[in-house]
């Protein structure tokens, strides 16, 4: 009897639990979830008046992203992508005016002397950030096999850069990874080299549930 | 009429050292870092070093194969020299002359190179640790921090004003920012 009982307040608990927990069934759900510096997925820092943030895009997201951009509704289809995307690791790096230090021009004209420095900034930023940027994960390096500028169009302040890493010696490699240092040497903002530090264990378990409305 | 204009002397009087004494005494707090230990013991500084170190040594190694190349071409160039016509050795010796000028404007641009890639590398480092000071006396409510530098604009100070130690700490463990909630 008492054994019963106690499965039974067990299964109450769980399904509480599951139930509390946070649920995503969105991409821009999933948005605002990894941009909240609270939930341990971005990381900024403040130099020379530019507000660099790396958000550290998980699995679930890449997935999630995919789906919806493809129209797709099926569960099997997301569990397909998740298990692609679990062997690269993906981040997005947005580099912008801190406007809490009254700083509120466009990151691409922030102390341009001349158009020669426009050009060379734009050059940059679309074809050279590779070269700037690096993984280090359990003492090894990686450097990534895609990144790619959003154009904005003049719509916004900042740029965001998205960055995929590949696994160099076996398929999860990454995904056995504990700790994160996104490492970022900047030329053209003069702040130096950045270190973006996430505590992946930590970042997993914060991960929130996905739910997949199929048709 | 003397006594009045006596009295509103008096009372500005009070008023400006008033404003004076409030002025100073509403500085809380003022400390200094010792900017030369500050930069040299800053773990961005140090990486930065690094960096710089890397470009330089392969920016030599260029050079040296250059400079090796030539070296190399002077050497065959006076073997042949006694079995080549005068036609040839003026040709020989214009292609040498071409190769020692494209070296040197290698090495001067080489050079300028190193020199940018420096200014830029110590400027961002600067930049990081002038932004977070800014921070740092922010949060622990310092009114001024004032920097030490060879030139001496800070001729002396009490030993406890000096916060080089704890600001060279705290601007250590946050060169590796982590977010709190995943700590």
């Amino acid at each position: 009897m008492i054994r019963i009982i106690k499965n039974s307040l067990l299964i109450i608990c769980a399904f509480t639990f599951i139930a509390c927990g946070k649920k995503i069934n969105t991409v821009e759900e999933f948005n605002t979830f990894i941009s909240n510096p609270d939930n341990g997925f971005k990381v900024s820092r403040s130099v020379n008046n530019v507000l660099v943030s790396v958000i550290y895009t998980p699995p679930e997201y890449v997935a999630l992203k995919e789906m919806e951009s493809n129209g797709f509704t099926e569960k099997p289809k997301y569990d397909s992508l998740l298990n692609l995307s679990k062997s690269y690791s993906s981040f997005v790096m947005i580099l912008g005016p801190d406007e809490s230090k009254d700083n509120k021009d466009d990151i691409m004209y922030k102390d341009l002397k001349n158009f020669k420095e426009y050009v060379e900034r734009a050059l940059t930023l679309n074809f050279d950030l590779e070269s700037k940027v690096n993984l280090m994960a359990d003492k090894m390096s990686y450097a990534p096999v895609l990144s790619s500028l959003e154009n904005t169009y003049g719509l916004s302040k900042d740029r965001k850069v998205n960055f995929v890493f590949a696994p160099i010696n076996k398929k999860d490699e990454l995904e056995k990874v504990k700790k994160f240092d996104f490492v970022y040497s900047d030329e053209s903002f003069d702040i130096g080299i950045l270190h973006f530090e996430f505590d992946k264990n930590a970042i997993e378990n914060n991960i929130p549930r996905i739910e997949i409305k199929t048709k | 009429m003397k006594n009045k204009l006596l009295i509103t002397y008096c009372v500005l009087m009070a008023a400006s050292m008033s404003f004076c004494l409030y002025k100073v005494f509403n500085i809380k707090d003022v400390k200094y870092v010792r900017s030369a230990d500050l930069i040299y013991n800053f773990e961005g500084m140090k990486e930065a070093q690094k960096v710089q170190e890397k470009k330089t040594d392969e920016i030599k190694s260029n050079l040296d194969t250059l400079q090796k190349d030539f070296q190399k071409a002077v050497n065959q160039y006076n073997l042949d020299f006694p079995v080549l016509s005068k036609e040839e050795r003026m040709q020989r010796e214009k292609l040498l002359s071409m190769q020692q000028e494209n070296l040197k404007q290698y090495s001067q641009s080489a050079q300028q190179n190193i020199k940018d890639s420096d200014d830029k590398l110590t400027e961002g480092v600067l930049n990081q640790v002038n932004a977070f000071v800014e921070e740092y006396a922010e949060k622990e409510g310092y009114d001024i921090v004032l920097g030490t530098t060879a030139s001496g604009n800070i001729l002396y100070a009490k030993d406890y004003m000096d916060i080089t130690d704890e600001v060279v700490k705290a601007l250590n463990e946050q060169y590796k920012t982590q977010p709190a909630s995943a700590k």
